[in-house]
Order: structure tokens, then C-alpha cells, then sequence
């Protein structure tokens, strides 16, 4: 590789480009052109004002109000009819495609509406107020159903102790019972015994009598504790009855909640009353005052003044009612920076700028020698194909940087362009240089008349520019052609500029350097590699 | 003793069925120049352009300052000038530039003031090349087949399309580099400028060198006759020329044109008119020219022909 030959053949076709006027254009003055049209035609957008005539046959305050309303917007600037022309004829003369009525009475009507909103402003709020004390009232029944849910769990473990108590009471008896009837028994028999018997028994008969003694010991110990179990049983009566009583209180408490909820809900209900009553008197008629709006439905620009117009009425409304917003949309751009429309159309230009430089350029320039003859010369002389190439590739490098600098600077300033410039701003570009050279050498090697290669590479950038987005929104187009530009290099490039040069989405900015990658450096292989100056 | 700078043996181009060089075998010498004669389509440019490595050859061999044209083509590149067929440059490079850009690519070869003033460029050497005339962009064609100095240079038609002014300057460039010693293949339609310029001629139709040698000896044994013409005779030389031997003179815009075969015969002839005190106001000898030679070889014009592969 012969670094002389390769300057020797960037300086040529330097100086050949730098006295093409023709070329001149195409490459350096064309894009600048295609950003200031763009500019022109965008840098309005979000603050453009359109021209609006108001009739005003009410001239009272609130008129007034809707016509400064009008000019605060920013977007509408006000001309006044004179209240008694006809607005007909004015919209004719003055060929007008919008005029505004502002109706008679006007003022009066607002101030109506507002007085009756205000009373059923007042109405809510004692609705609001009543129910309030509704709320207060149900809470507080709710705790005296606790309570009283409580002291019946009470009562009904009291009672299950006392029954259990009485129970052991009676067994204790029973026993007791038993216990003297065996007694009485033994006693009976022991004397028996006693009358009976001969002296060799009576020992048995005092041991029988021991054990009488013994039972009825038994017995009296029996007794004893059941005074303590009776004792107890009517302990548990006791708390038992102390429970009862303090359910019944707990009921007469629910009862007068119950009732202070009762009143409550009654209030509220009048309070709702009130309400219809005052709402009914607010929009007696069920009608909205009504502005006329006289508008050309072919004129693009009037529907627009109508929609502002109905932004502007609904602005009105809220203020008359207090309303407040529910919600609302909170912009937040998601780019680095607040930049203008013009911002995001300038990578566009740029990809496409050096697209169809680098495509034609090498198109033309190889089917030009070619002909000529200059390729074959060349062929003859010690500079090779790989210098060759390399020097072209180079040269159209150099053009795009400079077609790319030209652009943003134009854009810089004639519309305070504020691109972030950054290292992938010159990949992404040298990625367009490869990716269309390459096409445009692959055209040449098979399409060797030179009117012929323009068509082909024509045929190539047309749906190319159209399909990538540089002109229209890929979202504005067809599902299948939004598919299609899925297909087209230079939508990669532009999608990749405006990623580094606005949009800052990294993800998005690697996944388009991958896919213009592969696709400039295949394109540019098989390019150099098809590419051949020696006749077979 | 003079060596040969070009040896081609049996050399064969074919474009699918049709052989553009049919095996033809020559040799130039250094020094001279050597023009290969034929009609368009004859193969001239198909077999220069091998020469010159350019295309590549179906068969046979060619030997070129001593190398092989399929294993030392960048040496060769280094030694030879090569003016193509139809030669254009950058358009939009003045002369000086474009002669300074080609002697760039070799790195080492003429001083360029040196070479547009060899070709006579020197007033022209700010001129565009678009703004030129076709003699003044072949004669730029010549000087940068020259920047490197070569040994042997190829003109491939280098008049072609030129007027005659044209064409003279061309041909004093080229003498002018043949008195230098350059060696110069020359291909030309213009037999006239064969004629002129080449020491050697090959003649070639249809692929095939149907004869080569110098001017004369192509003449000599080729051309078919000496043309005597007899400007404001009357019709007594039929019965001269009758009883020499000779065809019936052809008539025509007040002259009569005798062909005889010899010199001897033209003094014969001009001795019986002045016996037969024919009257008559000029008289011309030509020899037969490559023209009539071509057509003797081929049974067709020179000129006539296909476009060029």
C-alpha cells in the first residue's frame, strides 16, 4: 500500500469535486438547503399563531374574559368584528375562515350560572358535613356492638361455672346422703348384733360399729364442704347477674347509637334534598350557554382554531366550577435535552446526505472512468485496486464529514441546532460511507453504462430515502411498510444518529450500530472484493 | 545487434465462440516502431491489451522486455507507457496536473515540464482537460504514457478521430520519441500513418497476422501494381498500353490511369507516349499503397469493419 499514490488519488478527485459545481451542489449545498427548507417549515411548530375574528354582541366583563382569554393562549391572535356587521360577509371580505360569536347577554347569563353554582357549592358542603357526622355515628355503634358481644361471652362462661359448681354440690349431697343411709344401717344391724349375739362376737361387732363410726365420720367431712361448694355456686350466680346487667347496659348504648345514627342518616338525607334542590336551580334549563363558531370545514387551519377554541372553552368551564383537575399529563421528555423538531430531522438529513453522496459518487465515479477510459489507464499503471479503493473510500469519507459539519452548523445556526457530537456520530457516518459505497460498487461491477448505474442506484435510494424515516414517521406508514423499513440500512443510520446524537437510548444506539455494521462492512467487502478494473 | 523487447507465440484470445486473436506470433525489435495494421475488429486492441497485461491471454505466451506478462506484471508496468484506445482523463484536472498525478502513481520517472514540452503542451498546461481539443488530449495521453520514462511504449489508435492537423502533431510526437530510441507498439487503422511511422507493420484480420515487414517489403510483395496517371491525354494510350501488354487504362475526370507492373514498364510507357507524340498535361507514378495491399490480402477495405473488442 503506497501512501503517495493513495494522497496522489484523494488530491485528484478533491480538486475534481472542488471544480464540479454540479457535484458541489449535490453534495455540500443541497443538504445545507434540504435543513434550512426543513427548518423553515418545522421551527414554527409549538408556537405558530393563527389569526381568529371575534364578533363580541355582549361587550360585558366576561367577554372580555374569553376574548384576553383567546390572545393569552399564545396560539390565537384576536381580530374584532364590529358587533352589528354581518358575520357572513365579513368572513367573504375579509376572506376569514373563522369568526367567533360572542352572544348578547353573555355576561348576565355566566353570572347566573356562577351565583346558583355557588349555592349548590354551599349545599355540597353541608351534605358533606352531615354525612360526616353519619360516619361518626355508625363508628360509634359499631364499638357498642363490641362491647356488648363482649359481656355476653362473659354471662355465658358465669353461667356455665355456676352450673358446674351446683352439680358438684348435689354429688357432694348425694353421697352424704348414701353415706348416713349405710350409716343408719350398720348402726341398725350393730344392735342387732348387740341383742344377738354371744360375747365371742361382740369383738366383730365393735369393729362393724368402728367402721360406722368411720363413715359417719366420712359424712361430716362431707357436709363440711358443701356449705364452700354452695358458697361457690353463688359466687357464680353472682357474677353472673352482674354480667346480665352489664349486657343491658351495653344494649341501651347500642340503642341510642343506633338511634343518633338514625338521626344522622336523616340529616344527611335532607342535606341531599338541599342538594338536588340547589343543583336544580343551578341549570334550570339544562342548556350551556353557547358561543357560534363560523368556520370554513375545507380550511385545515380553521378546524385547528376550532380545537383551540374548545381547549380554551374547557379551560373556562373549570374555572367557572372551581373544578379542579383530576388528572392530568405530566410531560417529561425522555431525551437528553429539550431540543426543537428541527433537532430530530437534522440526523435524518445528515444519514441521507451522506447516503446518496457516497452512492453516487461512487457510482458515478466508477462507471465515468470506466467509460473513459481512465480505469483501463490506470490499470496500466503501478497503483493498485486495494490504493484505489482505499483512496475512494477515503475520499468519500472525507466529503461526508464535511457535508455532515456543513449540515449541523447551518443547523446550528439558523435554528440553534444543539446536536450532542459524539464518537458514534462519526461511526455511524462512516458506517452510511461504507454501507452505500459498497452498494454503489456492487452496481458498477454489473451495470457497466453509466445512465444505466445512475438508474440502478436511483432505484436503490428512492425507496431507501422514503422507507427509513428520514422524511416521514415510520409510525405514520402501513404495518407492512413499517416492516419493509425494517429492511432499509439507512433507517439504521438515522435511527442510530438521532439515538447519539439526541436521544442518548444506548440500547437502541447498539442494536443500530450492529445492524448498519454488519450491513456496511459486508456491503463494502463484497464491493471491494467484485470491484476489478482488469478486463477478463 | 538490435534484441527483440516483445515475443508473442501462438497467442489466443476467444469471447465465448469467437477467437479474438486466432494464435498469432510476432516480434518487435528495440527501437523501432511497430505498428499492427487492420480494420476494427481485427483483434489489435484485444492482443495489445494482453501485451500490456491488461487482459488476460486463453493461450500462448508473451515475453515482454525479457519477462512473462502472467508472473511479472508489476515489473512491467514500471517499464512500459501505455497510451489506450480512446483515452480520457480527469476533466476536470488541468494538463500539468494530470501529468503530475499519473508520474505520482510510478514515483519515480520524467521531470513533467520536461514532458509537456516534449509533446508540446507547454502553453496548454493550465487548460482543463475538457476544455482541450482531441489533438491536444492525445497528445496529454502521450506524455503521461511517458512519465515514467518507459522502454517500450503502446499507442493504442492514437490518431483515431483526430483531424489531419491533428494527426500531424501527433505523428511529429511520435517521431519525435522514436528519434529518443523509444521502442513504440503503435495499433492504427490509418495506413497511411503505418506508413509513415512504422519500421515494421504487422497486418492483421480477423485474429490472424496475415502479413508483416517493413512498408516496403509489404508493398513489394503485395501490392499488385505501379499507378501511371496521365493527366489530359486523349484516347490513343489504350492502344499503347494494348500492345504492352498492359489492362485497359480507366478513364475518368480528365485522367487516365495506366498500371504496370514494373518500373521498367513505367520508363517503357513514358518512352511509347512520347514516340506517339501523345499530348498530355502532367504525369504521376505512385507505388501501390498498404491500402491496396490489405485489400489484395483480404479481398476487403481497410477501413471497413466491426467495432473493436
Amino acid at each position: 500500500m503506497n501512501l503517495t499514490r493513495i494522497y496522489a488519488n484523494i488530491v485528484v478527485n478533491i480538486k475534481g469535486f472542488y471544480r464540479n459545481k454540479g457535484a458541489m451542489f449535490f453534495v455540500l449545498f443541497f443538504p445545507i438547503l434540504l435543513i434550512l427548507l426543513f427548518g423553515a417549515i418545522f421551527s414554527n411548530i409549538g408556537d405558530q399563531s393563527y389569526p381568529i375574528a371575534v364578533q363580541n354582541k355582549d361587550g360585558g366583563w366576561w367577554s372580555q374574559q374569553v376574548v384576553e382569554g383567546l390572545n393569552k393562549t399564545g396560539m390565537i391572535t384576536v381580530t374584532m368584528v364590529d358587533p352589528s356587521a354581518d358575520p357572513y360577509a365579513y368572513m367573504n371580505d375579509t376572506k376569514s375562515n373563522a369568526v367567533l360569536i360572542i352572544p348578547e347577554n353573555f355576561t348576565a347569563d355566566i353570572n347566573n350560572t356562577k351565583l346558583s353554582f355557588q349555592y349548590t357549592l354551599d349545599a355540597l358542603s353541608k351534605t358533606t358535613e352531615s354525612l360526616n357526622y353519619t360516619v361518626e355515628a355508625l363508628s360509634r355503634t359499631t364499638d357498642s356492638l363490641n362491647y356488648t358481644l363482649m359481656a355476653l361471652n362473659d354471662t355465658g362462661n358465669a353461667l356455665n361455672y355456676t352450673a358446674m359448681a351446683l352439680s358438684s354440690t348435689q354429688g357432694a349431697l348425694n353421697y352424704s346422703l348414701m353415706a348416713m343411709n349405710s350409716t343408719q344401717w350398720a348402726l341398725n344391724y350393730s344392735g342387732m348384733a348387740l341383742a344377738s349375739a354371744p360375747p365371742s362376737s361382740t369383738t366383730f361387732i365393735g369393729l362393724a360399729m368402728n367402721a360406722s363410726a368411720e363413715s359417719l365420720g366420712s359424712t361430716g367431712m362431707a357436709l363440711n364442704l358443701t356449705p364452700a361448694a354452695l358458697n361457690a355456686s353463688l359466687a357464680a350466680l353472682g357474677g353472673s347477674q352482674s354480667s346480665m346487667n352489664a349486657t343491658l347496659l351495653a344494649l341501651q348504648y347500642t340503642q341510642a347509637t343506633l338511634n343518633a345514627t338514625l338521626g344522622a342518616l336523616n340529616a344527611t338525607q335532607a342535606a341531599l334534598n338541599f342538594t338536588i334542590g340547589a343543583l336544580n336551580f343551578a341549570i334550570p334549563s339544562n342548556e350551556t350557554l353557547k358561543l357560534t363558531m363560523l368556520y370554513d370545514s375545507s380550511s385545515s387551519s380553521a378546524l385547528t382554531k376550532v380545537q383551540i377554541l374548545q381547549q380554551v372553552m374547557d379551560g373556562f368551564n373549570k374555572g367557572l366550577s372551581n373544578a379542579q383537575d383530576v388528572m392530568a399529563i405530566d410531560p417529561q421528555s425522555v431525551v437528553a435535552k429539550q431540543f426543537k423538531f428541527i433537532d430530530y430531522y437534522a440526523p435524518g438529513i445528515v444519514g441521507m446526505s451522506v447516503m446518496t453522496a457516497s452512492l453516487f459518487g461512487t457510482v458515478g465515479m466508477n462507471t465515468e472512468l470506466r467509460q473513459k477510459g481512465v480505469l483501463r489507464k490506470l490499470a496500466t499503471t503501478p497503483l493498485t485496486r486495494a490504493e484505489w479503493l482505499v483512496s475512494n473510500i477515503l475520499y468519500q469519507l472525507i466529503l461526508a464529514f464535511i457535508s455532515t459539519a456543513l449540515i449541523l452548523f447551518v443547523g446550528y445556526l439558523a435554528f440553534g441546532l444543539k446536536p450532542i457530537i459524539n464518537i458514534f456520530l462519526f461511526v455511524f457516518v462512516l458506517m452510511d460511507v461504507f454501507a452505500f459505497s459498497g452498494i454503489g460498487m456492487l452496481i458498477t461491477r454489473f451495470v457497466k453504462d453509466a445512465e444505466a448505474a445512475q438508474a440502478a442506484a436511483n432505484l436503490v435510494m428512492f425507496p431507501v430515502m422514503f422507507l427509513s424515516g428520514t422524511f416521514f414517521q415510520i409510525e405514520m406508514m402501513p404495518d407492512f411498510l413499517q416492516t419493509v423499513a425494517n429492511f432499509m440500512p439507512l433507517y439504521y443510520v438515522s435511527d442510530g444518529l438521532r439515538q447519539a446524537m439526541i436521544l442518548l437510548n444506548w440500547a437502541m444506539l447498539y442494536y443500530d450500530l450492529m445492524v448498519i455494521s454488519v450491513f456496511g462492512i459486508i456491503m463494502f467487502v463484497l464491493g471491494i472484493l467484485l470491484t476489478s478494473w482488469k478486463e477478463d | 545487434m538490435e534484441k527483440n523487447v516483445i515475443e508473442v507465440r501462438g497467442l489466443v484470445k476467444v469471447y465465448g465462440e469467437t477467437r479474438a486473436v486466432d494464435g498469432i506470433s510476432f516480434d518487435v525489435r528495440e527501437g523501432s516502431v511497430f505498428a499492427f495494421l487492420g480494420p476494427n475488429g481485427a483483434g489489435k486492441t484485444t492482443t495489445v491489451e494482453i501485451i500490456e497485461t491488461i487482459r488476460r491471454p486463453t493461450a500462448g505466451e508473451v515475453g515482454l522486455l525479457g519477462m512473462d506478462i502472467n508472473k511479472d506484471r508489476k515489473k512491467i508496468l514500471e517499464r512500459i507507457g501505455v497510451l489506450p484506445q480512446e483515452f480520457s482523463s480527469f476533466d476536470r484536472m488541468t494538463v500539468r496536473e494530470t501529468v503530475h498525478y499519473f508520474r505520482q502513481l510510478f514515483g519515480a520517472g520524467s521531470d513533467v515540464d520536461a514532458l509537456l514540452k516534449l509533446v508540446n503542451l507547454e502553453e496548454e498546461k493550465d487548460k482543463l482537460y475538457m476544455n482541450l481539443s482531441g489533438g491536444l488530449k492525445q497528445r496529454v495521453g502521450i506524455a503521461v504514457a511517458l512519465v515514467n520514462d518507459p522502454e517500450l511504449v503502446f499507442l493504442d489508435e492514437p490518431t483515431t478521430g483526430l483531424d489531419p492537423r491533428s494527426r500531424r502533431e501527433v505523428w511529429n510526437v511520435i517521431e519525435g520519441l522514436k528519434k529518443r530510441g523509444k521502442t513504440i507498439f503503435l495499433t492504427t487503422h490509418y495506413m497511411e500513418e503505418a506508413e509513415v511511422l512504422a519500421d515494421h507493420i504487422a497486418i492483421i484480420s480477423k485474429g490472424k497476422i496475415i502479413a508483416q515487414g517493413s512498408p516496403s517489403e509489404l508493398i513489394d510483395a503485395f501490392g499488385k501494381a505501379i499507378h501511371v496517371t496521365i493527366r489530359g491525354a486523349g484516347a490513343e494510350i489504350g492502344p499503347i498500353a494494348k500492345d504492352m501488354g498492359l489492362a485497359l487504362p480507366k478513364n475518368g475526370n480528365g485522367k487516365t490511369v495506366v498500371d504496370v507492373r514494373t518500373n521498367d514498364q513505367v520508363l517503357v510507357l513514358l518512352d511509347r507516349l512520347k514516340a506517339a507524340k501523345v499530348s498530355y498535361s502532367g504525369i504521376d507514378v505512385r507505388k501501390a499503397n498498404l491500402e491496396e495491399v490489405f485489400l489484395s490480402l483480404t479481398g476487403e477495405k481497410l477501413t471497413a469493419g466491426g467495432d473493436e473488442r
